[in-house]
Order: C-alpha cells, then structure tokens, then sequence
C-alpha cells in the first residue's frame, strides 16, 4: 500500500505541482523569491465545500506570466475538478467563482499578484 | 459521539460526482472519454434518471387478504424516464426533443405518425469519486414530453426533454434501463 498523505500534505502538494515554490500563506519565507504560490490552508472533513484562495506572485512588467501560470491551473483543474487522494478519502478541487482575479501590491508596482478562487470538497471520513 | 453516529469508511469512495454526460453511444466494457459527436448536448441543472416500477395488490378485492401481502403482489411494468434540461438548439436536438419529427429542407417538421427510427438507445454516464464511472442506458428511447423551449432576457434557452425507455415485441423480457457502477483503478 502506498503512502497516504495527510489532507494537509494533498492540498500543498497540489500547489507545488505547477513549477513554483508553495507556500502556506502564514510561512512564507522573508527572502522567498519570486515567483511563487501562497494558499489558504484550511481542512475540513465529511464532505464539507469549503472556499479556498490561493495567490500567484509574480515580478515582472506584464501580467504575461502569470496569466499564463492561473491558466495552466484553470485547465489542470477543468470542468469536473480534480481529486487528489489523502487519509479518509479525497480533496475535490473545483474552480470557484471568479476564478482568477488580479491584484496590485502597495510594496512594489511590478509584483503581479493573482488570486484564485477554488472550491474544496473534503470528501472524507476523518 | 453516540455509537450508531457512523459512517462507512468507503462512503465516499462510491459518491457520484458532477452532472455526468448524456450520450449517443457508449461502451461500459471499455468506458473510454466520451468523443465530441458521441455527445448529444450540453445540459443545465444536472440529469434525472428514473426507472420506476408499478405493482399491483391481487388481495386488494379479496376479502380478510391484509394489504401489501408479498405473495399476492403483481409487478405490472416499469417507467423508465431520463430528463434533463437541455442548452442546445441544433436542428438535431429539436428533432429529438420532438421525438416524431424530420429534418427537412432545414428545418425541424413534426410528423402525424411514429418511425421505428424514432427510438433510439441512449446513455448518461458520470464519474464516481473513485475514479470509476456510473453509467445508465435507456433502451428504445423517445421524448415523450415534446418539445417545450423557454428562452429569458439576458439568459440562455433552455429545452426542457424527457426521454422515455420502451419494451421492443422483439425483446419484451428486456425492461428498458441498464444500470452500470465499476469502480477506478487503485
């Protein structure tokens, strides 16, 4: 039998598998280069819709690549969502709405921040 | 906690998720993404699948026979019924949501009398959450409901469809639904 990640471990794994750094978005290293991924990292159980964000934080002049990055996870999680397997069951990762959003930030005007809406249903038993 | 607040551990491994898919044709054995044209149309607020049975009670005029009794009860014929909500306005889809109809010089024209090409088999298939798929056939399918279209400001035209199963002469021990559930790979 393989290893069973925690729903914790399922969602960050997720996050990761686009490219980039993720990262909890109360533990993001101060010298954290960009770009990188933040996300909410909520938990919940016994089939629970809870609605997640997730930023993309990107340095750069345009909003090029960071579309394209929220583009590539749009189409990663699709139509029907993506279940990601974890202890007690499964995530169902479903787009929410609106699903991506841009955001400027006070620090600096080339940090191109990109929010995600996503919806999670924690299809387990524990 | 009280000991009977339980559930299965596999509870959701078999839920159904997402509306599912109507199609033209369909092969359970292989259950392979459905292709574009296999597709009959794109649907709003999820599919309805019915198949309901009736009975009838033989001890309902027999004196001192309590009602409901098992031996005495008659299974008469089952109604079996796929509807859904439909956003597609195609030639194709008004025709088989008028069920008695042709395609003719393009446009839609019902017709006085029923074709055995009118029925046809049908399938909604949807995903189950582990991976695997359930999926439904109606056999000798006919819209029985007519064609009823509702369009609304700003708003997309909905067409409302019921396709109901049917018993061929040919097959009449075959009811006119087949259930399928199989579970995803580990």
């Amino acid at each position: 039998m393989g290893i069973v990640l925690t729903k914790a471990a399922a969602l960050h794994g997720f996050f990761e598998s686009f490219g980039v750094p993720a990262y909890e978005e109360n533990t993001v290293p101060d010298d954290a280069a960009f770009p990188y991924v933040t996300y909410e990292a909520a938990s919940d159980a016994y089939g629970a819709d809870v609605m997640l964000s997730a930023s993309l934080w990107w340095r750069s002049p345009s909003w090029a690549l960071v579309n394209d990055k929220a583009e590539e996870i749009g189409r990663r999680i699709g139509l029907g969502g993506v279940l990601l397997p974890c202890e007690g069951g499964r995530l169902w990762i479903k787009r929410g709405s609106p699903f991506a959003q841009n955001m400027g930030d006070d620090r600096n005007d080339m940090i191109r921040r990109k929010v995600l809406t996503l919806e999670v249903s924690f299809l387990t038993t524990k | 906690m009280g000991k009977f607040t339980k559930i299965r551990s596999d509870t959701f491994d078999v839920l159904q998720l997402d509306a599912g898919v109507l199609l033209h044709n369909f092969d359970p054995e292989m259950a392979d993404e459905p292709a574009d044209e296999d597709i009959i149309c794109a649907t709003t607020g999820g599919i309805t699948i019915s198949c309901v049975p009736t009975y009838s009670d033989m001890g309902a005029d027999v004196d001192n026979a309590p009602t409901d009794t098992m031996e005495l009860k008659k299974l008469e014929s089952w109604s079996c019924k796929v509807s859904f909500t439909a956003l597609d306005t195609s030639l194709e889809m008004l025709k088989l949501s008028l069920g008695a109809a042709d395609i003719v010089d393009g446009k839609v024209v019902p017709r006085r009398d029923l074709k055995p090409s009118d029925f046809s088999k049908k399938w909604w298939v949807g995903d189950k959450a582990n991976g695997g798929m359930v999926a439904v056939a109606i056999l000798n399918a006919l819209s029985t409901s007519g064609l009823s279209l509702k369009s609304s400001k700003n708003g997309k035209g909905q067409l409302t469809v019921e396709l109901t199963g049917h018993v061929s002469l040919e097959n009449q021990d075959v009811m006119p639904m087949e259930f399928w559930s199989t579970d995803g790979e580990a």
